[in-house]
């Protein structure tokens, strides 16, 4: 590998294998030397929710991996500035055969870089202990009816929006829900909204959980942009799915929050996750294919919709009950006294602006504007989400003509040509019917924020003492969320 | 945005000062955009060498390509675009500006894909050139917080129509820092374009006020 000649940081991340109790992570910084032991817990014990009799290993080690990517990553932090940084992640599996095969090697690693910015090298060795509990118990019988279809279960909107679609349009199906909950407050928030849901449609959903945790490690500095997450939990969903006997596992996601295009020119690369970036869900698929020997794809239904179209059938049935126990907020407080959702994070503004053009009268707390607000900018993430939404009113009313739009947008957001050139076959479209629906996504965002923007804009006025930034403060104001 | 946004809301150390003789509004706008200038200058010899060396890499891919029935050929376009990512993958440099290069690099193969005819000679520099721009932008000009009122009271409007006027001068200078970029292969020697001398009015009461 080439280098800039700069000091490249180079971390080695050792599992010792992943038991009932955890797994021991050997982290060794290669710069300073610096040597720290965590532990690491997975509870997969709703794996047994499941129709396959024997566990197949794979799934095992699919499992395992994706608690060594969420590990690694979390207890590595890369600075955009700085060269990449290397993670050597040496993990113990059932089967190296499979995993060490270059072309699976080289595609986890390209993913992991694409998702993360960083550079991981993978080795895998023979895991000489038995398997977990899970691994070790046939099933008696099967816990569960056939299932359908399998999906991501976050507690947000857009999963509670497109699940309600789906439930909805499909009323023969059954659906599996797959949430990761290893916060105490989502695993509870996903637990509620699931409940609400099993009340509205019995016997058609069922839900499992399988938290990672990490155990007495506050010693150590954690990623806080925690970039693989996605990659983490659609590993996770994917083995779920596969104890399911499907071949497909479903993300619920609008396009607009899939694709994430930067706001403004400032946003470079991962300053916008690309947890669910339609090539993310083209690479774990592809990835899952070649770990499992069979065709497996992840799906996101609503890549063509904005959030406030994913929300039609909620809206249809006045569902604003089920909305508003879902929760959005990138940055929860935690105060007493006050509401949970910030109200001025990009997440908080897109679901008040999907509430609001869906006409769903929204009932959700946020700090802003019904809690006290923070000292920082509030308007922050509204301003610059309100100046993408500027730019692509600019490209998209160049011409009426679609060759033209499309030729103003790419110009724009390049990224755009690689979303249609690598996913439209997955999506089985052509390339310029893919581009029409994007085309078509970005225009119905850009009315609805037109539709919309009076009323919201007052919630952030009401509360914005003064816009003047005088000089000093605008020139030393730190990076990211305002202070709480 | 799943799992939360940065969204840059100060200037890095570089363009503070220009900022805030942007805000002033005392310089013309060639003065101001070489005093802008400068700050890119002084960034570009920080950190772009990485870029630089990218740029030369991905040239050389395009350039054997460059022909009509190459990009007019949108399999064809997908597959450079997909080793212009392996490229600047295999190179370990910041990140960030390894994005703004892939941006740069991913502008002119949108333009090949249009249409546009590129001197394959001149590529790098075509590739080097669209890179500074997008580090200005990146850095600069979207960076600038988007507030109602800036220092000394300029209002969002006004400072935009500043930048506006600069920009003529700004670009002529990038175009400056690529050739000579290019030419070097190396960012010694970036100089700022020759300043437009003005004649003195003699009769000019330079008290007036």
């Amino acid at each position: 590998m080439k280098s800039s000649g700069r000091q490249q940081l180079e971390y080695y991340l050792h599992f010792d294998p992943l038991q009932d109790n955890g797994s021991i992570v050997r982290r060794i910084d290669r710069s300073t030397g610096e040597d720290h032991h965590v532990r690491i817990n997975i509870d997969d014990h709703d794996f047994k929710h499941r129709i396959q009799r024997e566990f197949p290993s794979v799934i095992a080690d699919v499992i395992d991996l994706a608690v060594a990517i969420h590990a690694s990553d979390r207890l590595t932090i890369q600075d955009p500035q700085q060269p990449q940084i290397q993670l050597k992640v040496v993990l113990p599996v059932r089967h190296p055969e499979i995993l060490n095969k270059s072309t699976l090697n080289q595609q986890l690693c390209q993913l992991l870089n694409w998702a993360t910015g960083k550079q991981w090298v993978f080795e895998f060795e023979r895991r000489r202990q038995p398997g977990r509990s899970i691994e070790n118990q046939p099933l008696l019988c099967n816990f569960d009816p056939y299932v359908d279809e399998v999906s991501l279960w976050s507690g947000g909107l857009d999963a509670l929006a497109g699940l309600y679609d789906r439930l909805k349009h499909s009323p023969a199906k059954s659906f599996a829900l797959f949430g990761s909950g290893s916060n105490d407050n989502t695993h509870k928030k996903q637990q509620d909204v699931f409940h609400s849901l099993q009340h509205l449609f019995p016997d058609r959903l069922d839900l499992c959980r399988i938290p990672i945790r990490f155990d007495q490690s506050s010693h150590l500095e954690k990623n806080p942009f925690s970039r693989a997450r996605g990659i983490v939990f659609m590993l996770l969903g994917s083995a779920y799915s596969c104890l399911h006997g499907l071949r497909v596992l479903h993300v619920y996601e609008n396009g607009i929050g899939a694709i994430n295009l930067p706001y403004r020119k400032s946003a470079v690369g991962l300053d916008h996750s690309r947890s669910v970036h339609p090539e993310t869900l083209f690479g774990v698929g592809l990835l899952m294919t070649e770990l499992i020997g069979d065709n497996f794809k992840v799906r996101n239904p609503f890549l063509f919709q904005t959030k406030a179209e994913i929300m039609k059938s909620l809206a249809d049935d006045a569902r604003i009950d089920l909305a508003s126990q879902t929760s959005s907020c990138d940055s929860p407080h935690r105060k007493p006294q006050q509401p949970t959702q910030c109200g001025y994070c990009s997440s908080c503004v897109l679901r008040k602006q999907a509430l609001a053009a869906s006409q769903l009268n929204d009932n959700t707390q946020y700090i802003v504007p019904h809690g006290n607000p923070p000292a920082g900018d509030i308007r922050l993430y509204l301003e610059s989400m309100l100046a993408q939404v500027a730019t692509l009113r600019d490209r998209l009313k160049a011409s009426n003509r679609e060759v033209d739009q499309w030729w103003a947008l790419s110009q724009r957001f390049p990224e755009l040509n690689d979303i249609v050139d690598r996913t439209h076959s997955e999506e089985n479209m052509t390339l310029l019917e893919m581009r029409h629906q994007l085309i078509r996504l970005f225009q119905s965002y850009v009315s609805e924020w037109d539709l919309v923007m009076p009323s919201l804009l007052e919630q952030f006025e009401r509360r914005d003492i003064s816009n003047v930034v005088n000089h000093e403060s605008q020139l030393s104001k730190q990076k990211g969320l305002p202070r709480r | 945005m799943p799992d939360g946004d940065r969204v840059h809301s100060h200037l890095g150390r570089f363009y503070q000062m220009s900022y805030q003789i942007l805000c002033e509004g005392v310089a013309s706008p060639e003065d101001s955009a070489r005093n802008l200038l400068k700050s890119l200058r002084m960034d570009l010899k920080r950190i772009a060498q990485v870029p630089l060396l990218l740029s030369r890499e991905v040239s050389g891919l395009l350039s054997q390509k460059i022909g009509p029935l190459e990009f007019s050929n949108n399999l064809a376009a997908a597959i450079i675009s997909r080793q212009i990512d392996e490229l600047i993958r295999q190179v370990n440099g910041p990140s960030r500006e390894k994005e703004l290069l892939a941006r740069a690099s991913k502008t002119v193969l949108n333009e090949l894909r249009h249409g546009r005819d590129i001197d394959a000679s001149n590529c790098q520099e075509i590739i080097f050139e669209h890179y500074i721009r997008e580090k200005y932008e990146a850095d600069f000009k979207e960076r600038i917080p988007l507030s109602n009122y800036h220092h000394m009271g300029v209002s969002h409007c006004e400072l935009m129509r500043r930048l506006e006027a600069l920009e003529p001068y700004l670009h002529l200078g990038i175009h400056q820092f690529a050739q000579a970029a290019i030419k070097n292969q190396n960012l010694d020697n970036l100089r700022l374009p020759r300043q437009v001398r003005r004649d003195i009015n003699l009769d000019e009461d330079l008290l007036a006020g």
